[in-house]
């Protein structure tokens, strides 16, 4: 204990000592290099750190740990004017809950980098933890979910801003999705633009995601007596619903009325127009067989889908041009 | 190696005279510039010397880095430092700087930026935004990069995505890349020191020459607001200098084998067959032999005349219009599609990995994406052929995505690494490609066989 003391003294007369003398303080070159080494952190700040201790590897180390936190704040807030569109979707999901998350940045070298894939990797189990807690069955928050705490005590802006530091690109938790699975399947499909990413977890990432719920009514009808599974149509329907990007589930008892509306004249030549601007899934052509409606393939296999979430990442939201 | 020794010699002269400096850069560059002139014509083929002194070699050239690094202000400082000795319009920060709104607004990135020249050669600089976009740009053709200057700043050292951006140039195929250690103003000399180590080390990690990479150390800002000159409008010079000699010259069409895909074809009374289209490469003379090849068949024949204008002529260069009498060749026998080449020098496939860009609805392209076993018509020099798709890494192709495809035509035309192509459908252009692997030939039945078991597979899946 004593000890302690005498050594927190010592170290903050060495302090003063420094301030007094100031830049006179010459950086030993390879412990620069080793704390740039060790740190990762910027030449300019492994050099303020040295000089400030004296060469004394083991506090500058600690002291750029302490210090990084605060740096990230102050960079993300000096970038914070800068736009975004690149970035990633994660998905974590399980037969319990999904959760999906955007994580924007600048370009897309950083969003090919391992430590931004790491980043929204360790988001996206965080907030899916945090999220686990709430009593909602499903959950859409805007940017307000980094104020979600982690296990750690750390909130998940703070995570962000730390490798806002690190990596020196302004960077944005920007949306989170959250879905209970309770009675229904949940499934979820992700899409890579360029090779598939990894991720040591059971998070999966890309430039689209799509979470979707499932219900099963009835028995499967099909005629030739197959039964696939949930998991393989809600595979599909993932599929799907990230190529066409439908914005409604819409219900097949909509179309009946419809037709009933409109005199089957001029059907036929509006009907490829029609077909692309199709926005209700049910109405939509299956991405996968053409010569079916997604309708029909749920019918067939006596599943409904309850309710479904697609991220673009870098997308364009009804909520940012309210705030421009 | 004298490149080495005249940087020493000039940065040790600027040091201890300031006041002569400029003379002494001046006169050095004067030797250095006959020097290098000396190398350049030892090394071209006497028959093409005469274009070097025509034109200046042009060179595509590109900047990498992290955003804050300062690739814009060393573009603006190049022009700056150029524009003195008239070789380059200045221009500002601002004026280059319009890419992100641009890019905020969904428009394309103008690509070529801007365009300067050193005593030696004719540059377009590109600034590489992004992956995706620059990989879009090279895909479509509008930008490519011979070389690259990657800009890491002194304060930071590289980046963690520095190594995306080295990633990005190997994959694009840049052989030299040439450093530049910005805001060494902000630097002392340590760091200075450790940053270039660090570089030389990432270098060689890339495969690329660490030890011998030309890293110039200096500020672009000093050199954009003309003070310090020996970190600023020196230090540009220096590094135009390393990328006048480090980053080679392409390959010029002129030096490659002759390549003429053929646009139409007549029969004229007296005289045999002539076959009409644009040289695409190469030189042809009058009485040369030359090959025939497309849709599985391939002829062999001797040029014996080249028209244009209605004259005649005994040389024709690649990017003349012409027409050539060829012997034995009937007119039958030859369609729109078929090449005419230097024997040997082509080959024949139905079968070959492609880099596919897809272009987004904005595009004027579809918004349904591509799936697998995806038919296309593929446009190609003068020929069409539908071609089939199996896409090898994912389940899709998004509209504004790229992706490595498999291609699968039905009869064999002339196909080269690095040929670009057209995919268009009834309506409209679909996306660009581009040619960057020969596959070997495979027979349509075992591409349907194929292609129903896939689909067979997935059936029962269901």
């Amino acid at each position: 204990m004593i000890k302690g003391l005498l050594c927190l003294r010592v170290s903050s007369a060495l302090y003063n000592g420094l301030q007094v003398r100031g830049m006179a303080a010459s950086v030993d070159k390879a412990m620069l290099s080793k704390l740039r080494k060790r740190t990762g952190i910027s030449f300019i700040n492994c050099k303020k750190a040295l000089e400030q201790f004296e060469n004394d590897l083991e506090k500058a180390e600690k002291w750029l740990k302490e210090q990084a936190q605060k740096e990230g704040w102050a960079k993300a807030t000096k970038l914070q004017s800068r736009s975004m569109s690149n970035g990633l979707v994660a998905v974590v999901s399980n037969q319990q809950a999904a959760t999906m998350i955007e994580v924007n940045c600048e370009t897309d070298f950083v969003a090919r980098n391992n430590k931004f894939i790491n980043l929204t990797a360790s988001l996206a189990q965080d907030c899916h933890q945090a999220l686990l807690q709430k009593s909602e069955a499903s959950l859409e928050l805007d940017k307000a979910v980094g104020s979600l705490v982690t296990a750690e005590g750390k909130s998940l802006a703070d995570l962000v801003a730390l490798e806002v530091g690190n990596i020196g690109e302004n960077m944005l938790l920007r949306r989170a999705v959250h879905l209970k699975g309770n009675a229904s399947y949940l499934a979820a499909y992700v899409h890579a633009s360029g090779p598939e990413i990894s991720s040591d977890s059971e998070c999966r990432l890309g430039k689209y995601g799509v979470i979707l719920s499932l219900g099963q009514i009835a028995a499967p009808s099909r005629e030739d007596g197959q039964t696939p599974s949930l998991e393989d149509i809600g595979h599909k329907l993932g599929q799907h619903i990230v190529g066409m990007n439908p914005r409604l589930v819409g219900s097949l008892d909509e179309k009946e009325e419809e037709e009933k509306e409109d005199e089957s004249d001029e059907k036929k030549d509006e009907s490829d127009e029609k077909k692309e601007e199709e926005e209700r899934l049910v109405f939509q052509e299956f991405l996968l067989d053409p010569s079916t409606y997604v309708g029909e393939l749920l019918k067939e296999n006596g599943v409904t889908v309850d309710t479904f979430y697609r991220f673009a990442c870098g997308e364009e939201l009804p909520q940012d041009e309210k705030e421009n | 190696m004298a490149t080495f020794i005249l940087r020493r010699a000039l940065s040790s002269q600027s040091l201890a005279f300031p006041s002569l400096a400029k003379v002494t850069i001046d006169t050095l560059q004067c030797n250095r510039r006959t020097f290098l002139t000396s190398i350049y014509r030892s090394a071209a083929a006497p028959a093409t010397k005469k274009l070097f002194n025509r034109a200046k070699p042009h060179v595509n050239i590109g900047t990498v880095g992290h955003v804050d690094h300062g690739k814009t202000t060393l573009t603006a400082a190049i022009t700056k430092v150029l524009s003195e000795d008239s070789k380059a319009d200045f221009k500002r920060y601002e004026d280059i700087d319009k890419a992100p709104e641009e890019k905020a607004r969904g428009i394309t990135i103008n690509a070529a930026l801007v365009e300067y020249e050193t005593e030696e050669r004719h540059y377009g600089h590109v600034d590489c935004p992004g992956h995706a976009d620059y990989i879009k740009n090279m895909i479509t053709g509008t930008a490519q990069m011979d070389g690259a200057i990657l800009v890491v700043a002194a304060t930071d050292g590289t980046m963690p995505q520095t190594r995306e951006h080295l990633l990005l140039a190997k994959q694009i195929g840049i052989a030299k890349l040439v450093v530049f250690v910005n805001k060494a103003d902000a630097a002392d000399a340590e760091m200075l020191e450790l940053v270039e180590m660090e570089v030389r080390e990432l270098l060689t990690e890339f495969g690329y020459d660490g030890d011998n990479t030309p890293v110039i150390i200096g500020s672009a800002l000093c050199a954009l607001e003309d003070r310090n000159p020996e970190l600023g409008a020196n230090k540009v010079r220096e590094l135009l200098q390393a990328v006048d000699t480090y980053i080679p010259l392409p390959v010029r069409d002129l030096d490659k084998p002759f390549y003429m895909p053929i646009e139409s074809i007549f029969s004229i009374p007296g005289r045999g067959t002539v076959v009409s289209g644009k040289l695409e490469r190469g030189v042809i003379k009058k009485g040369a032999e030359c090959e025939l090849m497309g849709y599985n068949k391939s002829w062999k024949s001797t040029i014996t005349g080249i028209e244009m204008f209605k004259k005649e002529l005994e040389r024709a260069e690649a990017g003349d219009q012409l027409g050539a009498l060829i012997r034995n060749v009937k007119r039958d026998e030859l369609r729109r599609g078929v090449v005419m080449g230097k024997p040997g020098s082509m080959t024949m496939h139905n079968h070959f990995e492609a880099q596919i860009y897809l272009l987004s609805k904005e595009e004027g392209g579809r918004a349904k994406p591509f799936t697998p076993y995806f038919q296309t018509q593929m446009f190609c020099h003068t020929w069409d052929q539908p071609a089939l798709l199996e896409i090898p890494d994912k389940d899709l192709i998004m509209p504004g995505e790229d992706a490595r495809v498999i291609m699968n035509l039905r009869k064999s035309m002339v196909i080269e690494k690095g040929t670009r192509f057209t995919m268009r459908d009834g309506t409209g252009t679909l996306g660009y490609g581009v040619i960057t692997t020969l596959l070997a030939d495979r027979a349509g039945e075992d591409l349907e066989k194929e292609r129903i078991a896939a689909r067979e597979k997935k059936k029962s899946k269901e």
